[in-house]
């Protein structure tokens, strides 16, 4: 074949992969805002979309306020908070699953691997059983955010050691965090089993909410904190995406490319730590959507991170959102745990993915 | 000016994987690296492309120490073809071989140039939009041959270019394999320092200006192909007998088993 | 009604075992049961108790056998008890029936959250501890106090809507739906539960919350809870219900006010007085 010709199939689908990209952002964009008119507009209280709307313009400054206050309280202080938060967790778990899709050379690989989620799982147990009694003192010194600080600190504590466990003079290991991760996941949930054991049943029932995760705690405290620890690393991680997209080569080829491979791996983890840690504890454990989110994207899309990791936040927190959305309409006026519907969907989902792999014998 | 390797030695845990070893590669030739299989030539490569770093002995690039030279410097001229790649996900071919354009901040047009020129020099330029995923091996070897040669495309200021192949020829057929060596004697010509490991005798003598035999660690023997390329080297090094005869066309020694 | 259930109470007293003053052993796995025991004076048989036996205090010193719905066989083997007293929710149900293999006795009584319930513990457990006299007074007595609560605080119009929150910690708040013990105390205490629409503990949004217009808010009393009760009412949602407008938060002992047990009555009357202030009414013996 010609170079000539060659070179001109190249520009013209290039350009079909880059009209597909910004067809998508488009649609992912206007999904988004839909979604979100959709969340602020709908509840069991008779506030709907235009009040909801005429709220949030007034907020923004562009008239005053012409509806009562507690309409507005109603939209601002609840739905809002709750929304955004929706779509903040989202977002972030979402781009944390690509780049630790991306670090572990893995479509299956998810944050919780490097020992996020079991030590802010543990933590939070421990502070769910214990907090009347022996951890008490953390109880009565931060109140109602003891969860969360506790399941914040668990997450970023078991991160560190298995990333301490997987690293030697040479290096860190990939494999040996896949494997320091799963040692630790196994210890964490035999001790969580163990505190559970000794859980009485309101707690029971607390450890089980937590376990399904909700955002309906979400306030603009909440959101403000738990957001301030996700948007830095939410920012930050898309920024390493042409490392990202070597390091699928292989480490030794990132680093035949120039690329400080140790510090890009520690950053990545660092990172991810605390974006997942924040919104494990804000939000308890919502999973799934690091997995199936970034390989949808990666389907219609490709694998180059440059596009991967800010796509995969915008349907990430369409996703969760919409996921929200169901959650507090399906069974209203109770709640069904987000995390089951994240789920009920990822499940399936995930065992497809697994068995197509299987088959074609790329795992 | 030239890569040079200073009695460098490794040693892991308790075994010494090379030592002594000295050598200069100028970037107007090709050197092949030879030996049995753990005679150290792998590692001699991770050496070289600061893989490992806690070697005995210096290597000095264009009279630096590599131990001072920024990863993202050495990468804009020294790049390295690995033995196999792991690759798992759908990227297509132009852009796999696009990621050799990562250490050079050229822009995107220039950058599109390049990696069509250099797929067009590895045979793979009707390949350019099919998924990575989908080729066959030798297909996948000569996608990485492009990236490393997009990588080294153009000379830069820091310094002549170098490029290390990691046995190019592993899953290349028999005309794929003579079109990458030819190919790496261009690029000798046109000042880019070529080191291959091979583990054909025969075509490191058809193509190689001059051989490092390996064994065990230590340089064996080295020089120009006449002087390494003989029936006694090989049959102390391999443990087989051989006869060496001249190329009838060519000239260069040919190995013949016995 | 009323009679077929003195008629279903009367068979199961008729059936059911006594334990001689030989036989002196039982382990209870159930609070209100172990409360049943004491305040019939014979807590001189029990032999071992569950976690949510705390009142009296003294039973707390009794040898523990484990959390009502997951004892450990062998704690209570090793007790040597000829008698196992628990409710239908105690369990977990493959090590009862270890114990009673074992040779126990295992009784199991109504875990309803229902008067009846509450009366037929205390019969069958007055006969099985050989007290049927005072077991029949205890609930003459206990229904009397009853009766009386509720006549003082149950009003026809402008019951007042509660809400029993379970806990805060995570996400939406954990609330009791109904047919739950908390749903029935509130119905017993002259109140309306306000979350309507789903049985047992769920979670509920706290729009759904504020829909739900709660006047009280009712929880249990713990020590270090899981979302400081006192900060709850002050919290974004809670802060726009007429509970948390007005502060008014109701917290008891879980297990007096939940437990079915011999202090019902005691329970339906504080609850009573805590819903309706303005209504003294009569005093309980």
């Amino acid at each position: 074949m010609s170079s000539v010709q060659a070179s001109t199939l190249d520009a013209s689908t290039l350009s079909i992969r880059e009209q597909r990209i910004r067809a998508s952002s488009l649609f992912l964009v206007v999904a988004l805002v839909l979604a979100l008119l959709v969340s602020v507009g709908t509840g069991p209280m008779q506030v709907g979309l235009l009040d909801s709307l005429s709220v949030i313009t007034a907020k923004l400054g562009f008239h005053e306020s012409n509806v009562s206050s507690a309409v507005e309280s109603i939209v601002s202080s609840i739905r809002l908070p709750r929304t955004l938060l929706a779509m903040l967790v989202g977002a972030a778990l979402a781009v944390c699953g690509a780049a630790m899709q991306g670090l572990f050379r893995n479509p299956l690989a998810d944050p919780g691997l490097v020992g996020v989620t079991g030590g802010a799982s543990l933590a939070a147990v421990s502070m769910i059983v214990l907090g009347g009694t022996s951890l008490s003192f953390i109880s009565q010194l931060l109140g109602q955010y003891s969860l969360m600080v506790a399941s914040f600190l668990g997450a970023l504590v078991t991160t560190t050691l298995v990333a301490k466990i997987a690293t030697t003079k040479y290096g860190t290991s990939v494999t040996s965090m896949l494997l320091a991760g799963i040692a630790i996941g196994i210890v964490t949930g035999a001790a969580v089993g163990f505190l559970t054991y000794f859980a009485d049943d309101s707690q029971l029932r607390t450890l089980t909410f937590w376990a399904m995760g909700s955002v309906g705690g979400a306030t603009w405290q909440s959101v403000l904190s738990a957001g301030s620890f996700i948007a830095i690393p939410l920012l930050l991680i898309p920024l390493h995406a042409k490392q990202l997209n070597a390091l699928l080569l292989g480490e030794s080829e990132a680093r035949h490319l120039g690329i400080d491979v140790e510090k890009v791996k520690r950053r990545l983890i660092l990172l991810t730590a605390i974006a997942v840690g924040a919104c494990v504890s804000v939000s308890g454990m919502i999973g799934f959507v690091g997995l199936i989110v970034p390989h949808l994207v990666r389907l219609t899309l490709g694998p180059d991170h440059r596009y991967l990791l800010p796509q995969s936040a915008l349907l990430g927190a369409l996703f969760l959102l919409i996921a929200d959305i169901i959650s507090r309409t399906i069974i209203a006026p109770a709640e069904l745990p987000i995390g089951l519907i994240t789920t009920l969907i990822g499940g399936p989902f995930f065992i497809i993915m697994v068995v197509y792999r299987a088959r074609s014998n790329a795992l | 000016m030239s890569l040079s390797i200073n009695n460098v030695g490794l040693r892991i845990g308790q075994r010494q994987l090379l030592s002594g070893i000295n050598f200069d590669l100028a970037c107007n030739e090709v050197v092949a690296v030879l030996g049995p299989n753990g005679a150290g030539k792998s590692t001699l490569f991770k050496v070289l492309s600061a893989e490992h770093r806690h070697y005995s002995g210096d290597i000095e690039l264009h009279g630096r120490n590599l131990r001072q030279w920024k990863g993202s410097d050495v990468a804009k001229i020294m790049s390295v073809l690995p033995q196999s790649s792991t690759l798992a996900f759908p990227f297509s071919v132009s852009e796999v071989v696009n990621l050799g354009r990562l250490p050079h901040s050229s822009g995107r047009i220039i950058d599109r140039q390049i990696v069509q020129q250099a797929m067009v020099q590895a045979d793979i330029a009707h390949l350019a939009m099919m998924l990575y995923t989908s080729l066959s091996g030798g297909e996948k070897q000569r996608v990485q041959l492009a990236r490393v040669l997009a990588q080294i495309w153009q000379p830069n200021e820091l310094g002549d270019r170098f490029l290390l192949l990691d046995e190019p020829t592993s899953a290349l057929d028999l005309s794929h394999q003579h079109q990458t060596l030819k190919l790496a004697r261009n690029l000798a010509k046109q000042g880019v320092g070529v080191l291959a490991i091979l583990h054909d005798l025969n075509l490191a003598a058809q193509y190689a200006d001059r051989i490092i035999l390996l064994s065990q660690g230590l340089c064996v023997a080295q020089g120009s192909v006449e002087n390494v390329i003989t029936s006694q080297q090989i049959e102390s090094l391999y443990g087989i007998k051989v006869t060496v005869i001249p190329h009838p066309e060519q000239h260069y020694p040919m190995v013949i088993a016995c | 009604m009323k009679i077929l259930i003195s008629l279903a109470i009367s068979m199961l007293l008729l059936n059911h075992p006594v334990v001689s003053a030989q036989t002196q052993r039982i382990v209870s796995a159930d609070g209100s049961l172990t409360e049943i025991v004491f305040a019939l004076g014979r807590e001189a048989l029990l032999v071992g108790v569950d976690t949510t036996s705390g009142f009296p205090v003294q039973a707390t010193r009794l040898p523990q056998i484990g959390y009502k719905r997951n004892i450990s066989a062998e704690g209570v083997l090793s007790l040597e008890p000829k008698v196992l007293i628990a409710t239908q929710d105690s369990g977990p149900d493959n090590v009862l029936r270890q114990i009673e293999a074992a040779g126990v006795e295992v009784l199991r009584y109504s875990a309803e959250p229902s008067l009846n319930a509450v009366r037929e513990k205390i019969l069958l457990v007055a006969k099985l501890v050989d007290r049927q006299a005072q077991g029949e007074q205890l609930w003459q007595r206990i229904e009397q106090n009853v009766v009386v609560a509720r006549r003082n605080f149950s009003p026809i119009e402008n019951r007042v809507r509660v809400l029993f929150v379970l806990s805060m910690a995570s996400g939406s708040p954990v609330v009791s739906g109904t047919h739950t013990q908390a749903a029935e105390m509130i119905h017993l205490a002259g109140g309306v539960n306000a979350a309507v629409g789903f049985t047992g503990y769920k979670s509920m949004p706290i729009e759904a919350v504020i829909a739900a217009q709660p006047d009280i808010i009712l929880m249990m009393d713990r020590t270090g809870d899981h979302g400081s009760s006192k900060t709850l009412l002050q919290g974004p949602g809670f802060n726009m219900t007429p509970a948390g407008r007005a502060q008014r938060l109701v917290t008891m002992d879980g297990m007096k006010m939940l437990g079915f047990g011999p202090r019902i009555a005691e329970a339906i009357s504080e609850l009573g007085r805590a819903f309706y202030p303005d209504k003294q009414g009569l005093a309980i013996q």
